[in-house]
């Protein structure tokens, strides 16, 4: 496995995001030194590779990557993991609002808690939060599935028409277009095989809640 | 304005040697169905038509906007479309009683089509004024006239290098067929401009066809990835438009068919309604950050616009030039769209005369006016248009409406119900097969040509010999509104 680490300590951003993008066809694995929360950091990566951050990260770490797996040894700032479109991100501590902003693939995954707004305007993939979310989780959400182990803030699934989010904890209020629905026996295995795959121990899946749209046609629909 | 419709039956019932109403591109010929003529009938976008005793009669006169589809499709030329004097009584005219007879028998506001429908201060409110011994003419015939302008070049390390300043707005597959997008995308690259994905994504086809291409980011994010923006020749941040300022795009569900929804991932059949607002841009500090993450994304290669509807224009325009933007578009309320209430269009938003001086002001303010490029939007039809734009501040202009046009709309107003007779703005595959692409699009090409020739003619017979050279002080006002607008003289008291 070929390894290439770069200190940012000095690199502005485009800088560093110059260095990840020649060298990520060139290597297995990137381990960047010193990211000291900056912003757009691997922005618009889409080799297969792995991205290790050894420290926190700023704004849209990681927007819009493709195949790339990041992991982030720290927290996050508003909008990791933006729009990418597959791969994985992984967020070791906390992250800021809207996590996993209009994703359309890929996992992402934050061990502790968020901010609002998480997985807003998604078409699809998954985003799993350790930890609580805030208001307004999955607003204008198209698609995919949002996993929440801790508590959800006011208005969750504002106006959803596709997709669902899954809460363990407690949830505030549901916003409109949204509504409750039985968890499946499917729906355990399924979350079962993804919560493992990212060492989250569950026994008990009773208590976990479904939230679905109630329509794909909320404000013309007929 | 009402409308009268009028059908002649003996010219209806009469046999010019074609078939009946699918002479207009039938895909399945049979003779007793097309012995029956009712294109009248099956192609009014506004139900003014109805069958009584076997023959088509345009009984519901109101909804008829004047459109002249019916007449177009007829093949037997037996309809007339006559504009009538409106009948207002103390300032209720025919329309707004039918508005509100319908309102009040569904409980809806109106959705339709297009833009800004009245009377409002236009470009038609201004004069080029010719130079004669003061400055001299330059020759149409004998001399050239430049046209080519670069946009963006303030950061990019590509910008746009176009023929002409016009180029093709942003109109969104979904919105349009794939045809006409394929129509659009083949005029731009002929006339050497460029054309604008809108929102929906970008179509495979659209790109092999357009020379250059914008890749529109709005609020929706509808097919947006970092191999989307790599694609494009320039990114463009839809703030909003003209034509339904403050709101995001629609797209209603009857236009969400199974290629759209997959392009858009969104489900199928459902209403593609973007924020209001992007999610992640909610003030001046987040606009800046949104062009250096797309900058970050792009690698610095392509210019980063920003278009605004046109409101507070001054500040917004201050805001994105400061934020680090190559190209601002202005787009006023005469902006089109393809579904959107009636009400924004009609009652929100500045004309396109006074954003492009209040934009070109605020950049002039701010020290950038140089650095930063100014597109005009918002019901520029014809090389005069575009003359008088530029004049007032624009280094380009985009159409959009009048590109449609130029392929086959009749501004019917219908978009939204996903029924185009054109197959302009349908999903519907037997509408779509009636758009000839390749020639729809030679048609745009020779509509932007010639547009640009009109406007070398005005900056010509103005002394000047580069499209780019008319300013403000070659322009005159024909009214008190437009002159107020725009600050340009009133013609008869210049100096």
């Amino acid at each position: 496995m070929s390894i290439k680490e770069i200190d940012a300590e000095n690199l502005t951003p485009r800088e560093l995001n110059s260095q990840i993008k020649e060298f990520s066809p060139q290597c297995d694995k990137i381990i960047i030194k010193n990211p000291n929360a900056k912003h757009y950091l691997a922005a618009g990566v889409v080799d297969d590779i792995e991205i290790e951050f050894d420290g926190s990260v700023g704004y849209f770490a990681g927007t819009m990557c493709d195949k790339a797996k990041i992991k982030i040894n720290g927290n996050s700032g508003w909008f990791v993991g933006d729009n990418i479109t597959g791969g994985e991100i992984i967020v070791e501590g906390s992250a800021g609002d809207g996590a996993g902003q209009g994703i359309y693939g890929g996992n992402v995954v934050v061990k502790k808690s968020v901010g609002s707004r998480t997985g807003e305007i998604m078409k699809n993939g998954t985003i799993i939060i350790g930890g609580n979310s805030g208001f307004m989780t999955g607003i204008f959400m198209m698609g995919g599935r949002i996993i929440i182990l801790g508590d959800v803030g006011e208005d969750v699934a504002e106006s959803i028409i596709r997709g669902v989010i899954y809460v363990k904890g407690e949830i505030k209020s549901l916003g409109h277009n949204a509504k409750l629905e039985e968890l499946t026996f499917q729906d355990t295995l399924e979350l079962d095989e993804v919560l493992t795959q990212y060492d989250f121990d569950i026994d008990d899946y009773s208590n976990f809640k479904k939230i679905v749209p109630k329509s794909t046609r909320p404000f013309y629909g007929h | 304005m009402p409308y009268r419709v009028e059908r002649n039956p003996d010219l209806c019932k009469k046999n010019f040697g074609r078939p009946g109403c699918c002479w207009y591109l039938c895909d399945d010929r049979d003779e007793k169905i097309c012995g029956k003529c009712f294109s009248c009938f099956n192609n009014c976008p506004h139900g003014v038509y109805e069958i009584i005793q076997g023959d088509p009669y345009p009984l519901n006169q109101e909804k008829c906007v004047g459109c002249r589809i019916c007449l177009e499709m007829c093949p037997n030329r037996a309809i007339e479309v006559n504009a009538i004097p409106e009948d207002a009584r103390q300032g209720w005219g025919f329309p707004d009683i039918v508005e509100i007879v319908r309102q009040s028998q569904t409980a809806s506001y109106k959705l339709r089509s297009t833009g800004a429908l009245r009377r409002i201060p236009d470009f038609d409110d201004l004069v080029v004024i010719p130079a004669q011994v003061s400055r001299p003419p330059i020759d149409k015939y004998r001399e050239p006239c430049g046209t080519d302008v670069v946009l963006g070049d303030r950061y990019a390390e590509n910008p746009l290098k176009l023929d002409t300043p016009i180029m093709i707005g942003a109109m969104s597959f979904g919105a349009l067929s794939k045809e006409a997008k394929m129509a659009l995308a083949i005029g731009s690259s002929i006339a050497g401009t460029v054309t604008n994905t809108g929102e929906g994504g970008m179509l495979p086809e659209e790109r092999g066809l357009a020379d250059k291409l914008i890749a529109q980011y709005a609020s929706g994010r509808f097919g947006v990835s970092a191999d989307y923006l790599k694609k494009g020749d320039a990114i463009e941040i839809k703030i909003g438009q003209g034509a339904k300022s403050g709101m995001g795009g629609h797209l209603l569900g009857e236009k969400v068919t199974a290629e759209v929804s997959k392009i858009r991932n969104i489900p199928e059949g459902s209403d593609a309604l973007s924020p209001a607002r992007h999610m992640d841009i909610v003030g001046p500090e987040d606009l800046s950050m949104k062009i250096s993450q797309l900058r970050e994304i792009t690698d610095w290669k392509v210019p980063i616009m920003v278009k605004f509807a046109s409101g507070k224009v001054a500040s917004d325009v201050k805001i994105a030039a400061k934020g680090g933007a190559d190209i601002i578009v202005v787009d006023g309320m005469q902006g089109g769209t393809g579904a959107g209430p009636e009400v924004i269009m009609e009652h929100s938003g500045i004309p396109s005369l006074a954003s492009i001086v209040e934009a070109d002001l605020a950049l002039k303010e701010i020290g950038l006016r140089d650095q930063v490029s100014l597109v005009a939007a918002g019901g520029v039809r014809s090389g005069a248009d575009l003359a008088k734009a530029i004049a007032l501040g624009a280094d380009a202009v985009y159409i959009a409406t009048a590109a449609l046009i130029s392929i086959g709309c009749r501004v019917c107003q219908m978009c939204y119900t996903g029924e185009c007779r054109k197959g302009i703005a349908t999903q519907d595959l037997s509408l779509r097969h009636r758009l000839d692409y390749k020639e729809m699009g030679k048609n745009v090409a020779n509509y932007i040509n010639t547009m640009t020739d009109e406007a070398c003619m005005l900056v010509q017979q103005a002394g000047n010999t580069h499209i780019t050279k008319l300013e403000k002080e070659n322009l005159r006002a024909l009214t008190l509104e437009a002159s107020a607008l725009t600050g340009v003289p009133m013609a008869g008291v210049g100096k």
